[in-house]
């Protein structure tokens, strides 16, 4: 067996395995889109193709007495802050992990990471007992202020990266005269890029997706998140056996997350091009 | 560093004012009307019914404001359970009878007594088995909204399509067996049976186990909720006979096979009979084919079926309880049960409502008084403390046996202990 055979192989059983890999994550949901479209009495058929295909789930979507532009808002404004919060103090707080020396860095470092291990149903009540007592609840700021307290999840992704980012890049900047803000600001968060867009990503999405938090803080229907929105329907659907409108209705609920991936998607690309460093 | 030390400093400075403004404003409501937050479970058309309701409460009484908060029925009891335990329950909301003995030993309940006490006359036009659930030895905690009777819903047209006579109100489990077993058909001639008599809840004992029971002279739980019953002979007999219906008959779908019609096999039309409550109407309305209601069979041990109520409590913490009482008072006079009589999802505990036109012909065109008559040989769903806990032991364990992997007996048994060790434990 030459060399190229054998290559051609070990690509064949690596796509195989991809190729099963793929088609086990896109089935649900070209099942979920193809639902959308489906008549009622066609919910269970095992075909991809809607025959008769109807846009009558998605009337009746928005027929509901639900301000599907509002909740649709609600979200958006609670992910991107939460997305905005989360980069800033993240990438702030990761720079210093990773650049500057100071004592106890190394401690610092382990504790952040043990709060990883704290699962959030604990932190909920006590959470929502200091919002309470700022007068907070009943509004949505309770669900994008915590983000600009930083994450360890986060700072340990970017700190991680920013590791990778060779250090001749600080000398040469410090050289140059550039504070430890601007080595920041101008190096490290455009070099950065991939990461960046790694996190903003898993924060838009789990902001997105989150039902607990805004069902607990928020008033509730009409001026609440599209989760809880969709949430409200759910029973309804579901013993009526609707799901054709329920699947209309998480289309439409993901269709962001699918924008916010492709957008920055093109930073994962855009950001490997630059980082490129002559020795 | 200095410099991003600084832009922190900036952000929380921010942040605190944002938060300043916010409880000035919270302050400069004090001269406004009394608010009161009434938080239920339930979907989208129960809303618009409730905020009928407290427009009509509200305009009543001017200076009490309800801001009513509606969430499903698992996202309710995730909010409430924060709430409360964050000290800052809602003052009224929704309580689900047999959960709240629950709720009430954990002393997060206010005790209604004295409200009741300077009402006099106040509960006397209430069916009495359905205040029975709230009764404590310290008085009232809660007082029950509206109540369900499960029945049995029939497809009339799957019926007179296979010429089987309608079901009457004076039969047995044995006319449901042998209605049902004519009423399983393969339709689609692929050899797999697509139409099925009967369908219960295998999870649930409400809506069709716990009647069968209690019709073959069994019961649930013995009287102080000390020991489990299921597995008495005379219990046995009944979930034998459902047993058989589904496994020998095949003319109840196993759970495998209902999951594959997604839900609810009677309003999908694949089913000819199924034991419900009222909560069902609505959406059985919606349905393409005609339906119509008759009483649940009788057993060795007569006629039996289930009563529920959904009532209201009030927070032990609530800084308005006057305001509270006045809301609870409201829905259940004649309007406010007027009102939750025409949304459909129950039945009104207040009696001269039920036997009202408001109640019984309402749209629908099915026989409502089915629902009212039931009450005469209704049992009372069980209300204990640590009934939740207790019967989703009990669900999860048949589960096995509706599966068809589990024989009946053992499992019984194995159930049986180990709902009792739950019993013990809630003690």
């Amino acid at each position: 067996m030459t060399k190229t055979t054998q290559k051609i192989l070990l690509d064949l059983v690596t796509y195989a395995f991809l190729t099963a890999g793929a088609v086990m994550m896109l089935a649900p949901f070209l099942w979920m889109v193809a639902t959308s479209f489906k008549i009622p009495a066609d919910q269970f058929t095992h075909t991809l193709i809607p025959n008769p295909a109807t846009l009558d789930n998605f009337r009746k979507l928005f027929s509901f007495d639900l301000n599907f532009p509002r909740l649709f808002m609600n979200s958006a404004i609670i992910s991107l802050l939460t997305v905005i919060g989360q980069l800033l103090t993240c990438a702030m707080a990761a720079f210093c992990f990773a650049v500057v020396k100071f004592r106890g860095r190394n401690l610092l470092f382990t504790l952040l990471l043990v709060t990883l291990m704290i699962p959030e149903q604990v932190t909920l009540i006590p959470n929502f007992i200091i919002f309470k007592w700022l007068h907070l609840v009943g509004t949505s700021v309770p669900l994008w202020l915590p983000a600009f307290w930083g994450g360890a999840f986060g700072t340990f992704l970017l700190r991680q990266y920013f590791l990778t980012i060779p250090r001749e890049l600080v000398d040469a900047a410090r050289v140059d005269g550039a504070s430890l803000w601007q080595t920041f600001w101008r190096i490290y968060l455009p070099l950065g890029k991939p990461a960046l867009a790694a996190l903003a990503i898993f924060t838009f999405q789990g902001a997105w997706n989150d039902l607990l938090h805004p069902l607990v803080y928020m008033p509730t229907v009409p001026n609440t998140t599209l989760t809880v929105g969709l949430a409200f329907f759910q029973t309804q659907l579901t013993m009526g056996g609707r799901f054709t409108v329920l699947m209309a209705g998480a289309l439409i609920s993901i269709l962001p997350l699918i924008l916010v991936f492709f957008f920055a998607q093109k930073q994962f690309i855009e950001g490997i091009s630059l980082s490129g460093l002559k020795r | 560093m200095k410099k991003t030390l600084f832009s922190l400093a900036m952000v929380a400075i921010l942040l605190l004012s944002a938060c300043g403004g916010k409880t000035t404003g919270n302050n400069a409501t004090n001269n406004s009307p009394v608010q009161i937050t009434y938080m239920e479970w339930g979907d989208p058309a129960e809303l618009s019914v409730w905020k009928a309701i407290v427009a009509d409460f509200e305009a009543a009484n001017p200076n009490i404001k309800v801001n009513v908060d509606v969430s499903d029925w698992d996202s309710y009891w995730t909010k409430l359970k924060t709430l409360l335990a964050a000290n800052t329950p809602p003052d009224v909301f929704a309580m689900d009878a047999p959960l709240y003995l629950d709720y009430q030993s954990r002393g997060v309940l206010l005790n209604l007594q004295p409200y009741i006490d300077s009402n006099p006359g106040m509960l006397d036009g209430l069916f009495p088995n359905t205040l029975t659930a709230y009764q404590t030895p310290d008085g009232y905690f809660g007082l029950p909204r509206d109540f369900q009777t499960i029945v049995v819903f029939y497809n009339k047209d799957m019926f007179d399509k296979a010429g089987v006579p309608y079901p009457k109100s004076n039969w047995t489990y044995d006319d449901l067996r042998a209605t049902a077993l004519a009423l399983t058909k393969d339709t689609s001639g692929d050899g797999k049976i697509d139409q099925f008599g009967y369908v219960i809840d295998p999870w649930d004992f409400e809506p069709g186990m716990s009647e069968i029971i209690w019709a073959s002279g069994g019961d649930l739980i013995n009287a102080d909720h000390t020991k489990t019953l299921i597995g008495e002979p005379n219990a046995r007999t009944a979930f034998q006979f459902l047993h058989d219906m589904m496994f020998v008959d095949h003319s109840i779908p196993d759970p495998n096979t209902s999951s594959q019609y997604g839900g609810d096999l009677f309003l999908s039309g694949n089913a000819a009979m199924i034991a419900m409550g009222h909560w069902a109407v609505p959406s059985y309305s919606e349905a393409s084919f005609k339906w119509d209601v008759v009483q649940m069979p009788s057993g060795p041990a007569g006629q039996a079926t289930s009563v529920n109520s959904a009532g209201f409590v009030v927070g032990k913490d609530s800084k308005n309880p006057d305001a509270a009482f006045a809301f609870i008072k409201f829905v259940l006079s004649t309007a406010g049960q007027t009102r939750l009589a025409e949304m459909g999802f129950a039945c009104p505990v207040l009696r001269s409502v039920a036997e009202s036109d408001a109640f019984l012909k309402q749209g629908t065109s099915i026989n409502q008084q089915i629902f009212i008559d039931s009450l005469a040989f209704a049992h009372m769903k069980p209300v204990f403390k640590g009934y939740d806990e207790w019967s989703s032991t009990i669900g999860d364990g048949l589960t096995p046996m509706w599966n068809g992997e589990a024989e009946l007996n053992p499992t019984l048994d194995q159930i049986v202990t180990q709902a009792d060790v739950v019993l013990a434990n809630n003690k």
